[in-house]
């Protein structure tokens, strides 16, 4: 009877290690699908083509994660990597690349966290397919983005051409940080861009249905 | 039986501090189902309106317009859902094309309508979004101009686009270097091009850096052929290499051993040995209690 107690303690312990594993693996990849998904219904969406005059983007906001923030212009490292905004509250747009609301993917970086708390781009992850990201610019005028997808890669394998390369349609890369966090490096391993497209607006030509 | 069930549990948790580190060092790559973008241009000068519908076999879809004109005219590009989709092609002109094709997430399409000779003639062409080069573009060729039934183009320096192509010819994309670049349009025969080939359109053309964009050869109105060039899409003229370094960490729960410093193979170690000393003390209570019980029994007789 002893013998069988003894037995029913060690194959607890075994019980105990299976399940912890098994919800650390499966934890994981339940953080990783929640920030992926698929875009929405094309037809429920207004295409939108631009001859807008060039102006810099100056601010950034998106009411459904409450991003209020100034936007500043980035250049690149002597490395040749993207310079990080300057601070942990406001966002930074490559000026190397397409100006907000031009054909191609203009890309508006933001620090997930600081060093003590969250950062502006804190709640990025949370934006669904549908949400909107306003963007002003310089001139005044203000360009809505309709998100259309989130995705998440492993900075050792960070896909330059597809967040940078040519796209048909103006479109707007949100990109932070996201995933596990380097201790020793003290970077976070993934980085997680949302994709979204130029809705029509006064002074944009829309599109048929 | 307990021996059996502690090395059990011991590689249980020796493969749970594997897996940690693992998946610490190199997480899976997901990517997102997006959207594809479809467009309609006339490649020909002059046409009628033209209609183009998107019907998907799985419903949904979208329709698209261009107007009557003298000129190519592109409309801009539109999301579509990914899909298998019949594509109908409508004008004033008595005849339709219907095409049928399978739309591929994350992919860019152009149908293309020429018209010659009271026929409409559609095309429908994958745009391929392949980033060039820095300081280098993509450059395509469509010939729609009429009044050559042959053409050869080339750009100056090279490389030649077409080379005796018939009327409705799409090319794949070429890279070449960004900047102004010249256009030359000569007739050519079935044969190739014959030596006395009359120039028939020199124009000079901007090929942004990063940019992908279909040259079209079309007939011009004072009786020749001219160049027309469209946009296709846009990256940027110079990539950041790498990813976005954007973050402090600051919301991270930092594990105690991780601010010390040890890596997650040592802590796996000391995770496996946390289990061994966790069974020994079990065992150790197991032990003395059986002793323990022994003795009473032992006073007891």
């Amino acid at each position: 009877m002893r013998r069988l107690a003894a037995n029913g303690v060690f194959l607890a312990i075994l019980l105990a290690g299976t399940v912890a594993a098994t919800v650390s693996a499966v934890g994981y990849q339940a953080i990783q699908r929640s920030v992926v998904h698929r875009s929405g219904a094309a037809g429920a969406r207004a295409p939108a083509t631009v001859a807008l005059p060039p102006s810099a983007p100056v601010r950034l906001r998106i009411s459904a994660i409450g991003v209020n923030a100034v936007v500043q212009p980035l250049g690149l490292l002597a490395d040749g990597t993207l310079q990080p905004p300057s601070a942990w509250q406001a966002a930074g747009w490559y000026d190397g690349g397409v100006m907000p609301g031009d054909l191609g993917p203009a890309v508006i970086a933001g620090h997930v966290d600081s060093i003590s708390g969250p950062a502006v781009f804190y709640r990025l992850r949370q934006l669904r397919p549908g949400d909107h990201a306003v963007v002003q610019r310089r001139d005044g005028r203000l360009l809505t983005f309709v998100v259309d997808s989130l995705a998440v890669y492993p900075k050792v394998a960070f896909p330059t051409a597809a967040v940078y390369g040519p796209t048909p349609l103006p479109t707007l890369r949100l990109v932070t940080c996201t995933g596990d966090f380097d201790w020793r490096a003290h970077t976070y391993l993934d980085n997680l861009v949302v994709s979204a497209h130029l809705r029509a607006g006064p002074g944009i030509r829309g599109g048929d249905s | 039986m307990h021996r059996c069930a502690a090395t059990v549990a011991a590689a249980v948790c020796l493969l749970g501090a594997v897996t940690a580190f693992d998946r610490a060092g190199s997480p899976p790559a997901r990517a997102a189902i997006a959207d594809a973008a479809v467009r309609v241009v006339r490649f020909t000068a002059a046409g009628s309106a033209v209609a183009v519908q998107f019907a998907g076999y799985a419903g949904g879809g979208r329709t698209m317009s261009v107007p009557a004109g003298t000129a190519p005219t592109a409309r801009g590009y539109a999301p579509l859902a990914p899909g298998l989709y019949v594509v109908t092609v409508r004008s004033a002109l008595p005849v339709s094309a219907v095409l049928t094709t399978r739309v591929q997430p994350g992919a860019a399409y152009t149908v293309g309508v020429l018209v010659r000779a009271g026929t409409v003639q559609a095309v429908l062409v994958h745009d391929d979004l392949t980033a060039a080069p820095p300081g280098f573009g993509r450059v395509r060729l469509v010939l729609a101009g009429a009044v050559a039934s042959r053409a050869a183009v080339t750009l100056a320096a090279g490389p030649m686009l077409a080379d005796a192509a018939p009327f409705g010819t799409v090319t794949g994309y070429h890279t070449v270097r960004a900047g102004s670049r010249r256009v030359t349009v000569t007739s050519a025969t079935a044969s190739g091009v014959p030596r006395s080939a009359t120039t028939r359109a020199v124009a000079e053309v901007a090929i942004p850096s990063g940019s992908l964009t279909t040259l079209v050869v079309v007939d011009a109105p004072s009786g020749g052929l001219a160049v027309r060039a469209i946009i296709d899409a846009v990256g940027a003229r110079r990539s950041p290499g790498g990813p976005v370094p954007a973050g402090g960490g600051g919301t991270v729960a930092a594990p105690a051993h991780r601010q010390s410093g040890p890596s997650a193979a040592v802590m796996g170690v000391l995770e496996l040995l946390g289990v061994v000393a966790l069974w020994a003390a079990l065992h150790a209570a197991l032990v003395a209690t059986r002793r323990r019980r022994l003795a009473k029994r032992r006073n007891a007789w």
